[in-house]
Order: structure tokens, then C-alpha cells, then sequence
């Protein structure tokens, strides 16, 4: 919302399209309970493109998962928080309304074009399956539709009878954007949709996905751990520590002014051409083990900046300048930016420390 | 595809040859004078002569095998020994009753065994699943003969629902195909179950819930053709068992069939009868591997351009 030029007013502060609060998600394996999302804060606005970024394991593909309420079931629960979509939350929906946004309203697509079409189906099955199940189209009208969404992924409606696997994985990732995007959703989750790519193809891909959201007016959340897709597709960021947003900000702010130490460590472990230093400057340690988290903040024991409270309290997220976000006890604030989030402002721990940088 | 199918075709010329081979040679694997053998106890020695010349055993077994091969492509297997009738027109007779049989279990075992496995793989270690498993272990384990004859006692005399021995009605059909087919059951549901657990593992079937297809249209639609170049595998390759395995129901239940006809040709020491009963179920065997693999190219489109 902060850089869609359409909206105007930040319409995602009153109501944003997809409103996630203190989710909570764990998984029950027979080792133990990972907690893999630890309450997470994230909103998304009509028509907004927003980068979910975080190493592996950081839970941006379990927060993916449980926003469509698809997670392993008997392993995967969510022991807390609410999924608002369209003023409803789905957490509390049944599954036949799950079955009626999956896909319709809400599709996604997934990391490896190579395993997410069917291989005994044909493209032109695979992409009537979805048109069938939500648009009620007769057989020939989805045929027709079928053909106009491989044209209009760059496919030659001719090659509709054919197997994924007579397809190359940039193709077949063309395929499933089209699938995605058949029956026009609200949102569309992307995870990861290019790492399993070539860097050319990559590009490619890209721009077809920014093209055909631009032209249907889709929000999106591009999961990725390329800082450079982020900022060349998206109008904000959240960036993903141990199961929760750190920090979430307009792409320009977050680039030119990181504030949660962790961003900033993540910069850090950037290669920069133009730097003269000969070594990169990667953070310290490694992510915390999810099936035991640190009481206080999560990122403290990597932390160059870690203070007493640190290891007490776990901070929250709070607004630091307008629509920048920041969970960390010493984030520096700008002067009026207050701290009202609407997620629970912690008066208890001032911006004492002033630069958190 | 067609190419395929000729190159796959062409393949089981050297096994047909193999068997071909293997089924005249088995008269030469008895020990002693098979022509003595043959002819039996009280033969005399004029007898035993006698048997020699008629199946030509005086000659040597390269061209004895030669002769033998050009009177299989005439269409004549022999003369039985026991009825002095060509051995074509007691296979005739015997075979289409053994077909049938095997046909039923097939059916039986298919529709069930894959409805099992289904069930069970979509809701795995759920009770009705470990209950199917287990009654599957049973199955896969239990000896045809056994299951076959308490399947009489409980069914025939002490419930008196279905008859006792074959009179070639539908009703006495059961107990036979249930007894020959529980094996195959057992096996399909266990083989469907696992194949349908590894598919529902698959990216492309998380992805197709994320496309809000509903639960049953993903199991029996989607992720079933998926599963069925295993369940086409085990299908085949028991449907051949199926036909060999005759051998034991067809005694059990007295079913006028090729195996009983092995075993009466057997003891009668009728060889010629023996030899062509087992060259015609390596035959179908074979043609039934054959039909597999040209059906594999229906549910895997990959395989169809190779």
C-alpha cells in the first residue's frame, strides 16, 4: 500500500487484504515440537507486492502453507493467532470454504516447476482441473480459457496437449503461473518461483509475473532469499528471523536504512563491488534451534548490539517511521513515528539505545 | 509408440524360444529311461518299445526338439497317452474353464485390492487402515489349499450357501476365484497403499490442493493414475500367477480346469498332455507381460516416447 500508486491512501491500514496476527505455527515430529512460526505480525494491501525474505527455516514457506491451511497434517498445527482474508479468518473456516479461495482467491506457486505439474496429466488437464473446480465453465469455455492463458504466458495454445515433461523448467514454471492465475486471485504466493531456474530464465519469468499482476490487479508475496528480486519486484519487504517478522518496510527504506541488526548483518554478508574490503561480513553463529528458542529475543545471541534485555524480554513490532516496522528493543526511532502499530506497542522498553545500526 | 510396442514384441520371441526349449526338455530331466518311465510299471518291453518310436525318443533330442517345434506351429501338441485324443482337443475343453476362473479373481482382486489400498493410503494408520493391512498380511501369507478348503467347511458345509463342487453355475464359482484371487488382494491393496502414499507425498499433489481441488478428486482422479503403473505391475505379473496358481485351487475345488488336467495328466504319466499344458501358460504369461507393458503406455506418457 505504501508505494501502490493506485491506492492512494494507505487503504492497508484500515483494512489490508490479508491480515496475519501472533500466528503461531509448530510442527509435533518425534524428535520434538519445532516451533517454526513464533508470532508473526504481517499485513498485505490490495494490490501490493511484498518480498518475504529469510534464510532457510526462517518459516516463510510454513506461513505460505498456513495462510492456505495446508499444512502436513498430524505434524503441522497452528497453536496460535488469526489469518484474516477478505475480512474472514481462515484458520476458523471449514474446509469446504478452504477448497472455495484455494486456488480462486488466493493461488500459489511453488519452488520447483520440475515436481509441481503433474506428470500424468496434460498442461491442458492440469490448467481445466482448476478452471472446472472454481469458474463452473463448460468443457469448451475452459478449453477456450486454457488457450488464452498459455498465450498469455507465452505458450503456444498448440502445445496445450502436451506433458510437463516435454516442457523445460522455465516452461513449466509458465505453465503453473498460469495455472495460478486462471481464475484471477486476490492474492498470489510465490515461493520462491525462480530458484530452481537459470539466472536468464529467471529474469524471464519475472517480468511475465510482474506483467500479468499488474494486469490483474493481484497482490503478491514473493518468498524468496534474493535481496535483488525483492528489489527489483516488490513495493515492501519482511524480512523472516526464527519464525517472525524482524523487520518490514518500503523496499527503498529497508535497502538504504536497515534498522533491525539483523538486516543490517544481512547487508553485511552482501557481496558490494564497489567496497574495497576484502572480506565479506557475515553474522556471527547461526540461526537459533527451533525446538529450543532463546526467552528474550531471538536474534540476541548473534546480536553485535545485545543489551541486558535483550535476553529477558522478547521485543515487539513497532513503528519506527512511517510503514517501517522494527522488532528490536534498540531501534531508533524517528521523531512522531510513535509507537502505535495496531500490534501492540511495548512502552515498557523505550528506543533507549538509540541507533540500532 | 509403435516402434515401442515392435521392439517389446520382438523381445519375447528369445523368451518363447527359452520356454519352448525348457517344456520339451523336461521329459529328457526325468531320471532313467523316460520312455520306461513313461510307459509304466507293468509295461513289457515291447511297450516300453513302443512309447519310444510313438514319441520318437529312438532320435536324437536336437531333432527330436525340431520335430516337436514344427508340429507346435501345425497346431499339434500330441496325442494323449491316457485318451489317445490330440492333446489340442483336451486343452480346449480344459482351458476356457481355467480362463474364466482366473478372469473372476483378476476382476475380484483388482476392484477390491485397489479400493483397499486407496482407502487405506488416504487415511493412513487410521484403524480402518491397520485393519486392512493386517487382513492383507493374512491374506498374502495364508496357502491357497488351506484357505480354499475352510472356505468350503465354512461356506459349503456348514452354511450350505454355495455348492460344494463345481457345476459351472456363477454361484459355485465363488469359493474358487475368492480362494485363487485372496493372494493377488492381499497383494494389490498393499502395493496400491504405498504407491498412494508415496504420490500423496509429491510436490505436484500439494500443489494441486493448493489450487482448491477437493480431497476425492485429487485421490481418485489425480493421484490413482499416478499410482497405476505399480498397481499395473503387480496387476499383470499376478494375473500370470493367477493362471499357474489354478494349478492348487483346481484340486481343492475339483474345477474341471488346465491345472487339475496337469495334475491328472501327472499321475497318469500322459507327458505330451503335461508338456503342452505347461507351454500354454508360459504362453499366457508371457502374452499377459506383453499386454502390461503396452498398457503402461496408456497411464505413463512418458514411457510412450522412448
Amino acid at each position: 500500500m505504501e508505494k501502490n500508486p493506485a491506492a492512494g491512501a494507505p487503504i492497508a491500514v484500515d483494512r489490508p487484504l490479508l491480515d496475519i496476527a501472533d500466528l503461531s505455527v509448530e510442527y509435533r515430529t518425534f524428535d520434538g515440537v519445532v516451533s517454526a512460526v513464533n508470532g508473526l505480525n504481517l499485513s498485505i494491501g490490495a494490490g501490493e507486492n511484498l518480498g518475504l525474505v529469510g534464510e532457510t527455516g526462517a518459516g516463510k514457506t510454513t506461513t505460505a502453507l498456513t495462510v492456505l491451511k495446508l499444512l502436513p497434517p498430524r505434524v503441522g498445527f497452528v497453536t496460535g493467532g488469526r489469518v484474516v482474508f477478505e475480512g474472514r479468518d481462515l484458520l476458523r473456516a471449514p474446509e469446504h470454504d478452504m477448497q472455495t479461495v484455494r486456488g480462486n482467491r488466493i493461488s500459489m506457486i511453488f519452488q520447483n516447476p520440475m515436481t509441481s505439474l503433474n506428470p500424468v496429466f496434460t498442461v491442458e488437464q492440469q490448467i481445466q482441473g482448476v478452471l472446472m473446480q472454481h469458474q463452473h465453465l463448460s468443457k469448451e469455455e475452459a478449453k477456450e480459457r486454457v488457450g488464452a492463458m498459455l498465450e498469455l504466458v507465452g505458450i503456444s495454445r498448440r502445445r496445450a496437449l502436451e506433458y510437463p515433461h516435454q516442457f523445460s523448467g522455465g516452461m513449466r514454471q509458465r505453465v503453473s503461473i498460469a495455472i495460478a492465475l486462471s481464475c484471477n486471485p486476490k492474492l498470489l504466493i510465490a515461493d520462491e518461483p525462480t530458484t530452481a531456474l537459470d539466472v536468464t530464465i529467471q529474469a524471464q519469468v519475472l517480468k511475465l509475473m510482474n506483467d500479468l499482476k499488474s494486469q490483474f490487479n493481484t497482490s503478491t508475496i514473493m518468498i524468496t532469499h534474493d535481496l535483488g528480486i525483492v528489489a527489483e519486484n516488490c513495493d515492501t519487504v519482511a524480512v523472516m528471523y526464527a519464525g517472525t517478522v524482524v523487520e518490514r518496510a518500503p523496499v527503498k527504506d529497508l535497502f538504504e536504512d536497515p534498522r533491525h541488526p539483523y538486516t543490517v548483518g544481512l547487508f553485511g554478508s552482501l557481496p558490494d563491488p564497489d567496497s574495497t574490503k576484502e572480506r565479506l561480513d557475515p553474522i556471527p553463529g547461526s540461526p537459533p534451534d527451533p525446538m529450543a528458542l532463546p526467552a528474550g529475543c531471538h536474534f540476541a545471541p548473534r546480536c553485535r548490539k545485545k543489551r541486558p534485555e535483550c535476553d529477558e524480554a522478547r521485543p515487539v513490532l513497532r513503528q519506527t517511521a512511517a510503514g517501517h516496522y522494527v522488532m528490536c528493543h534498540l531501534a531508533r526511532e524517528d521523531a512522531g513515528a510513535g509507537t502505535g502499530t495496531g500490534v501492540g506497542a511495548d512502552a515498557g522498553v523505550s528506543s533507549a539505545g538509540g541507533d540500532a545500526r | 509408440m509403435s516402434k515401442m510396442l515392435l521392439r517389446r514384441a520382438a523381445m519375447s520371441i528369445p523368451i518363447l524360444l527359452a520356454v519352448s526349449v525348457l517344456v520339451f526338455m523336461m521329459i529328457h530331466l526325468m531320471p532313467g529311461d523316460p520312455a520306461r518311465i513313461i510307459a509304466g510299471d507293468s509295461a513289457t518291453e515291447e511297450d516300453i518299445a513302443m512309447v519310444r518310436t510313438t514319441l520318437g525318443l529312438d532320435k536324437p533330442v536336437v531333432t527330436q526338439y525340431a520335430v516337436y517345434m514344427a508340429n507346435v506351429f501345425k497346431g499339434d501338441l500330441g496325442t494323449s497317452l491316457r485318451t489317445h485324443r490330440p492333446v489340442v482337443d483336451e486343452i480346449k475343453v480344459r482351458l476356457p474353464n481355467t480362463i474364466r476362473l482366473a478372469a473372476v479373481a483378476m476382476v475380484l482382486s483388482v476392484v477390491f485390492g485397489v479400493a483397499i489400498g486407496v482407502i487405506s493410503a488416504s487415511r493412513p494408520y487410521s484403524w480402518a487402515d491397520s485393519a486392512s493391512m493386517v487382513g492383507a498380511l493374512v491374506g498374502v501369507s495364508m496357502p491357497t489349499f488351506y484357505l480354499g478348503l475352510m472356505l468350503m467347511l465354512l461356506f459349503s458345509v456348514k452354511l450350505g450357501w454355495v455348492p460344494l463342487l463345481a457345476d459351472n453355475s456363477l454361484k459355485s464359482m465363488i469359493l474358487p476365484a475368492v480362494t485363487l484371487g485372496a493372494r493377488s488382494l492381499a497383494l494389490l491393496a498393499r502395493m496400491t497403499r504405498s504407491s498412494m502414499l508415496e504420490v500423496l507425498n509429491q510436490d505436484y499433489i500439494l500443489a494441486s490442493r493448493a489450487q482448491g481441488l477437493p480431497g476425492n478428486v485429487i485421490l481418485y482422479s489425480r493421484a490413482l493414475k499416478n499410482s497405476m503403473t505399480t498397481i499395473l505391475t503387480v496387476a499383470g505379473l499376478e494375473f500370470g500367477h493367477l493362471m499357474a496358481g489354478a494349478v492348487v485351487t483346481e484340486q481343492v475345488f475339483a474345477w474341471p480346469g488346465i491345472g487339475r488336467l496337469i495334475v491328472e495328466s501327472i499321475w497318469a504319466r500322459d507327458f505330451p498332455v503335461v508338456q503342452a499344458s505347461v507351454l500354454i501358460i508360459a504362453v499366457a504369461f508371457v502374452l499377459i507381460n506383453l499386454l502390461t507393458d503396452i498398457l503402461y503406455t496408456v497411464v505413463n506418457p512418458r514411457v510412450r516416447f522412448r
